[in-house]
């Protein structure tokens, strides 16, 4: 796991940089709301917790050790939140995720654990949100380093300057990105099978 | 070479897989502002979220009257739009207007004179430049005419001047051909079709109208027809008030004193908190507080800290009492 940044980016907050909270925000705004959206099934609600989750997390940044990722720190303050909104409006989410099961959780938040490769015949729209998910919990230097080379088709010249890296790094960066979403993937995919079985 | 084998094929075919619709870019735009504010005062180290938005508007202001001096020679006679309140909270579907535009209302924006606020389903928070902090309701129309002075179209306003800054000054609240004042005060002002209510939960209110002029002190309510007014008694707590605590953000109190703790739930509940007895008070000053009571109604955010601390609470004649958990065992707890 790319920790040192997420360290990185946590101190650089912590100091006040305006690039660093532009940096966090869009980064995990998009991976919070999904992450509430799919338990709520109710985008206004999930605005209004993902607010308050976010608004929890900087005001604790401290508190944030690194033992987990940043992702899954924010993921665990969200899930506070969505607990207190149900109490506060006599509502219970029923939505089930195949993702909140404890094995499930356990290879999302411990992503690149050694598994086989991706199983063909899984339903595409399975694939595609494990997919999201996987990217969800990457840091997100890598997420991003793989939607530039795989979906924009970018050289890595163009993606060591955005990376503000050398090409060779840019390189190693590539790599060990695609190997974490590979490991991450088919982690992910053989527990939400063991969960459907 | 197989498929299977190519990484690169593989994390490509992967990657291309229909995914979850994209954000609507409008949702990161209404939460950014907020939870920037709240970044911003986290990094600067600022106790309070308030303390610290009543410094940048009063840092507005400060800038503000200062560029009024600066031009004075040149535009002797004009009045420059300086913001007379800040807003302290807001959720979704808050609209401000000024000058015919509309927008989604922001956390720390400052408002100018003129300024019209519509909260719809969600509630707010401002905080004038002379230190009233005022919260909408649901479903409020109000508009900002001056910083002492407000036009209530609907809904529900409640204003606390207790934290009042500058020379005494009363802030008038229009509302229908009414006009409400306070004299250092807590009260809630609500208009429906049928009436204008008024409920004092601390200090004096006047109103004046075509009725003349009517005041109700503590635990007053004064109710404005079509055919007169009506003076009566209103209770300064319970399940009718628990909006005010929704439409702002408290304080944090993670790892404070209990006694600020008590202060603030006996100001927001509008129910006098005491120790059962000055040992019990005495033993208990320097206890912390633990746990977070963002969104909890007053009720709640006491039992949660209160049993976090080993304490519990009895409620007689609208009066909360403090105790040790194991003296509550048994007792009913009024609500």
């Amino acid at each position: 796991m790319d920790n040192g940044s997420e360290r990185e980016l946590v101190r650089r907050m912590l100091g006040g940089d305006e690039g660093a909270f532009d940096e966090f925000f869009t980064d995990y705004f998009p991976r919070l709301f999904r992450f509430a959206v799919i338990r709520l099934r109710d985008q206004d609600a999930a605005e209004d917790l993902v607010q308050n989750s976010l608004i929890a997390a900087v005001r604790h940044l401290r508190s944030w050790r690194g033992e987990a990722t940043l992702f899954t720190w924010l993921c665990t303050i969200c899930r506070r939140e969505i607990s207190a909104w149900e109490k506060r409006t006599s509502r219970r989410v029923t939505v089930s995720l195949a993702e909140d099961d404890p094995g499930v959780r356990a290879a999302l938040e411990s992503i690149g654990a050694a598994a086989e490769a991706p199983d063909a015949g899984l339903a595409r729209a399975d694939t595609g949100r494990i997919v999201q998910l996987v990217l969800d919990h990457l840091p997100p230097r890598y997420s991003r380093a793989l939607e530039w080379k795989y979906l924009e088709e970018l050289r890595v010249d163009d993606i060591a300057a955005r990376l503000q890296c050398t090409p060779k790094a840019a390189e190693s960066l590539l790599t060990r990105a695609r190997d974490a979403f590979r490991d991450a993937f088919a982690a992910v995919h053989a527990a939400a099978n063991e969960v459907r079985s | 070479m197989n498929r299977q084998d190519d990484p690169d094929a593989v994390v490509r075919d992967l990657l291309r897989q229909s995914r979850p619709a994209a954000i609507d870019a409008d949702r990161a735009a209404r939460v950014r502002p907020a939870v920037h504010a709240a970044w911003k005062e986290a990094a600067a180290g600022t106790r309070t979220w308030k303390r610290g938005v009543a410094i940048a508007a009063a840092a507005v202001l400060v800038v503000a009257s200062a560029l009024v001096l600066l031009n004075w020679p040149r535009e002797r006679g004009s009045s420059p739009a300086a913001p007379i309140a800040t807003t302290l909270f807001v959720t979704s579907e808050v609209v401000f207007q000024h000058d015919g535009q509309a927008r989604a209302g922001r956390v720390g924006e400052g408002l100018r004179s003129g300024t019209r606020i519509t909260t719809y389903g969600g509630r707010a928070a401002i905080l004038l430049v002379n230190g009233v902090e005022l919260r909408l309701d649901w479903n409020t129309d109000m508009t900002l005419d001056t910083e002492q002075r407000m036009s209530l179209a609907r809904g529900a306003l409640y204003l606390d001047s207790s934290h009042r800054t500058g020379p005494p000054a009363t802030v008038a609240i229009v509302v229908r051909g009414s006009v409400i004042r306070d004299v250092g005060t807590r009260y809630e002002v609500r208009l429906s079709d049928q009436e204008l209510r008024v409920r004092v939960r601390d200090g004096r209110v006047e109103v004046s109208g075509a009725f003349g002029i009517r005041e109700a002190d503590r635990g007053g309510q004064l109710s404005v027809t079509p055919s007169g007014i009506l003076s009566g008694r209103a209770s300064t707590s319970g399940a009718d008030w628990d909006w005010i605590v929704r439409a702002t953000r408290p304080p944090e109190f993670e790892g404070r004193p209990l006694p600020e703790f008590l202060a603030w739930a006996e100001r927001e509940g509008g129910r006098p908190i005491r120790f059962a007895d000055p040992a019990f008070e005495r033993a208990n000053a320097a206890t912390i507080v633990y746990g977070a009571i963002e969104r909890l109604t007053v009720d709640e955010a006491l039992d949660v800290v209160l049993s976090s601390c080993g304490l519990a609470r009895r409620t007689d004649d609208d009066v909360i009492t403090i105790v040790a958990a194991d003296d509550a065992s048994g007792t009913s707890k009024a609500k």
